[in-house]
Parts: structure tokens; sequence; C-alpha cells
């Protein structure tokens, strides 16, 4: 019987060791990515049209900076569709719509790359702009073999 | 002048031998036994009678562990041979000598030591008939493998459940002939390529230790090892002191190619040349095992491995650290006692269950180390673990001491 249980001890500190090992290090990448010419492109506009303020419309819900736009996508359950508008707003404060882009976010393991419409101060929209999701495979933890 | 004492005490033994025996030694009757061992699962039995000291040799194939087998000599010699005093046990393991077991009765219990000065009694056996002979007797042992890689995001495992039967023999003094295809039950593997989810050739090779005396052990294996390595290995091993063990290994591998379409064979520009250097201590007080190795591990990388492993009798649980081409891993591993406690081959071939599981726990599974197989070794034998074939003097000594005590079962 205590051998029975040393053994069972053994191979629940084995199923502890793992399920530990299975939270992200500070040092491993970020879950989810976001990167691509978006922020070439705002960077651009607002650089040379001083006033020109851009926001972020994801699922109706608005975010007036670049980075809190990316934490919001980074954070989107995998495999769910949503929308994206981006909103440029001129020194009267005129709000300029883009054309409503609708993507799905990637499942472990995939990129996305949305192609974003971005409202400019002369009243064209840029061409080109993208936002890529990539969504990791594997993380840092443990193995029993 | 070592030499000459070593003569001088063979002459001695012999001439005792063609002596006029003491009574009891009159009534010994050999092939008696040579039967009381082999009920007890030995094979492969040399005896011989000096006096009042009964000399034998045989090999274990039936009992779990290094120490069993000696135990159950023991117990039933005494029992049949009430007037015996001393009992020489040389223990083989492929017909290979490893340990010799010297019980000496003081006043109704025994007193056993465990040591490697096996070149005596060899000599006294040399000639004896063997009986019971495990010659080309065939052994499936039906090895589980589980497999658990918690590096992924969208799930929590990767696993593989896998089984791997055995087909392993002796042919010859110090062979082993061993087969043990891999054959996968249930799998979650994200890699398409993943050769968890084929069956693998895994061990298909034939070792051979080729010396193994008081100082020396050395051996050789050729064919497939496991997981995924076709080549050669050899290793060379000396007893620096009683609990003191300093080797070398190196083996010239390819990878294996086992895909059904692509044939099987090498996989060319795949050579790869591993060499480590190791040195093993045991402490019997604290039944300590500490290990340190360092070279070239299987892919190349340079690093060292250091393991700590405690001995419970046939558990085996140990810490281990690996520092290896500027990465770092650690964990640690087990061998739990697995199938019975005496599996006996009463038929040519037996189908049984393995004496040990064994699992080894690493915190590294990915990054580089884990991508570039950083810290890894092939096994040539499907029963490799801290536990099966340790023939340490001093762990047998205890063992065998403590089951003739009856504090050990």
């Amino acid at each position: 019987m205590k051998k029975f249980l040393l053994s069972i001890c053994m191979l629940a500190v084995a199923s502890v060791c793992l399920f530990m090992t299975s939270c992200k290090d500070d040092d491993e990448p970020a879950v989810v990515q976001v990167t691509g010419s978006l922020d070439q492109v705002i960077g651009d506009e607002t650089s040379t049209n001083p006033g020109f303020v851009y926001s972020f419309e994801l699922d109706g819900r608005t975010y007036n900076s670049l980075a809190a736009l990316k934490a919001a996508i980074a954070a989107l359950p995998e495999g769910t569709t949503h929308t994206l508008t981006v909103i440029g707003t001129d020194a009267n404060g005129k709000a300029h719509r883009g054309n409503t882009t609708t993507f799905t976010s990637p499942r472990a393991g995939q990129s996305v790359t949305i192609p974003i419409d971005v409202p400019l101060h002369d009243a064209d929209h840029s061409q080109g702009a993208t936002l890529v999701i990539t969504a990791p495979e594997s993380h840092n933890g443990g193995a029993v073999e | 002048m070592k030499q000459t004492k070593k003569y001088a005490i063979i002459v001695v033994i012999l001439v005792c031998s063609m002596w006029p025996t003491s009574a009891w030694t009159q009534d010994v009757n050999r092939t008696q036994i040579t039967s009381l061992l082999h009920n007890e699962g030995l094979e492969d039995i040399a005896t011989k009678v000096v006096g009042d000291t009964l000399y034998a040799k045989f090999e274990d194939r039936a009992h779990r562990g290094t120490f069993r087998g000696a135990a159950a000599a023991i117990k039933t010699i005494a029992t049949a041979l009430p007037q015996l005093q001393q009992f020489e046990m040389v223990l083989t393991d492929y017909k290979m000598p490893q340990l010799i077991v010297h019980a000496s009765r003081r006043g109704g219990l025994w007193d056993v030591r465990v040591d490697r000065k096996m070149h005596d009694a060899l000599e006294l056996l040399r000639g004896e008939s063997i009986e019971k002979t495990s010659t080309g007797k065939i052994d499936i042992t039906v090895f589980p493998m589980v497999s658990l890689v918690n590096n992924k995001l969208d799930h929590l495992f990767d696993y593989a459940v896998r089984i791997a039967p055995a087909f392993a023999t002796t042919l010859w003094s110090g062979s082993r002939l061993t087969v043990q295809p891999v054959f996968p039950i249930l799998y979650r593997l994200t890699d398409r390529n993943d050769s968890k989810r084929r069956i693998q050739i895994g061990n298909a090779n034939l070792s051979q230790q080729i010396l193994s005396t008081n100082t020396w052990q050395i051996s050789a294996a050729a064919g497939f090892f496991f997981p995924e390595r076709v080549g050669v290995q050899a290793k060379v091993g000396v007893h620096a002191t009683r609990n003191l063990d300093f080797y070398i290994d190196a083996g010239l591998t390819y990878k294996a190619n086992n895909k059904p379409f692509s044939g099987f064979g090498f996989v060319n520009g795949s050579r790869q040349i591993n060499a480590m250097a190791h040195v093993d201590y045991y402490e019997p007080y604290t039944k300590l095992q500490l290990e340190l190795q360092g070279g070239r591990f299987l892919y190349g990388d340079y690093g060292v491995r250091a393991d700590v492993t405690r001995h419970f009798g046939e558990y085996a649980i140990g810490l281990y650290g690996i520092l290896t081409g500027g990465e770092h891993n650690a964990g640690f591993h087990f061998a739990i006692p697995f199938g019975g406690k005496r599996q006996k081959r009463t038929t040519f071939v037996r189908l049984r269950l393995p004496e040990y599981y064994a699992l080894e726990y690493s915190m590294q599974a990915y990054f580089k180390y884990w991508s570039k197989n950083m810290g890894q070794s092939f096994v040539t034998q499907p029963d490799q673990n801290h536990a099966a074939h340790y023939w340490e003097p001093a762990y047998v000594e205890e063992y065998v001491q403590r089951m003739l005590n009856g504090d050990f079962k």
C-alpha cells in the first residue's frame, strides 16, 4: 500500500509540474502579435497634418490609440468574427470614417492579414494599410516522456 | 606478487576440493541444487561444492531487480541444506558475471557481502556444466509509452499513447538481440510529420557485453536505437572503487528513415557523432546515486548533465539538470515497479510486463532547446532506467541482507 501511494504521488507531482509549466514566462513572445503597415500610414498622416487625429472602432467600441486597439485585438478569442473601422478627426472636429472591415481572429498557429481603409486629411483614403494578427502555436511548457 | 597470491589461493582451493570432504557434502546432490535454484526461476546454473562452501553462478530472469534472485537462492538452499555454512553466488546479466554475493551462516543468520571480486569463483566454476540454459529463449515484454507535451496555446497537451512490445533473446554470452517496434494507439499531435503518429522501428539491435571484470566493463551495440537512430555505440567503464565508476560512451548514428513508402535505413546527411564521459557514485548511507556526464550530446550540442537519484528499494526517484549549448533544462525522473515481483519463464517464449515503468519530466519543451533536440541521447535497450540492471555492490548487498532479515519483501 505504501509503495502504491508512492507511485501515485510521483505521478501527481509530474502532473502538477506539467500544469505549472503551462504558464507563459515573461521572456516568451506575446501570445498574439499585431503588426502591419497601419502604424506607418497613421504615423505619416498625423505628422504631416498636425491636428488630425485617429481613433478606432472595434465591434462598436472606440479606442483612442493604436496601442489600445492592438491590445484589444490581441485579446480577441480565436476564430471569432469582428468589425473594425478607422476614424480620422480633423482640426475642425469633423470625423472622416473609413470603410468598415470584417475579419476573423486567427487560431493558434495561424496568421491573418486584414486590409484597413484609412481616411486621410485630404479626403482620399489610403491604399495598402494592413494589420497582421499572428497567433503563435506554442509557448514554453513542460513534457513528460 | 598479487598474481602469485591469486594462483596460490586457487591451488589451495583445488587441493581442498580433492580432500576427503565433510559428511554433508557427500550427501549433496548437485542435480538437486540445480533443481532447487531452477524452481526459483534461475537459469544458466553452474554449481560446485568445495569443503563446506557451495559455489554457484546463475542468471535471474524471473525476479524484479538485481537482488531478489540472490536472496531467493540463499533462502531455498539454506532450507534444503541446513549444514551449509558458506554460499558464494556469481550473479550474471545476459550470461556475463556482474557481482559476487558472499553469504556466510552465523548462528542461524546469514551475513551477506557483495563485491565484484569474482575471478576466483569463476575459475572454480570454469568447466562445470551449465544447466537450464537461457540461450535462445524469447521474452516478449510489452512496454506502454506515454508522452505529454504541454506547450500548445489552443489545447492543454499534445499527447501520444503508444505500445512497444520488445522481443529479446540471449544468443551467446553477453549478447542481447532486441527488436522493439513502437505502435501508436492514441494521439493528438499538432505536427503532421511527428514520428509518434507512425509505426516506428524503435530498437532493433544486437548489443554485446564484451568484458565484465572486477575493474572493467566494455560493451557495444549496433542497429536501430530509440528514438530513430541507426548506427553503432560503444561503452567502456572502469570500476575505480566499490562505489565509484568512470566510463565513456560514444556513438556514430544516422537518423533512421522508417517511412513505409521511402524505405528503411539511413537518412543522408544526418550523421552524428556523440561522446560522453560519465562519473557514477553510489553513496550507501543515504542511498543516493550521483551521476555527472559531459561531452557531446546526440545532436551535436556540447554540455553537461547532473543527476541525483535516491533509491528506495526498487523505486528510483531523481532530479537532473542540463546545461548545453547556452541553454538549460531540468526536471526529474522516476522508475517505479510495474510487473510482478517474480515472472517465471516456464516456456520457450514468455509474454511479460516490464519490471519497471519509467518517466522523465522536462521543464523545457520549446524554443531552441526543444526545436534543436538539445541534451538528447538514445537508448539501446528497452529497459534502460535507474532501477533495472542496477549492479551496484552496496545496493545489492543491503537489499539481499534486508530480504534475508525479513524487513524487505
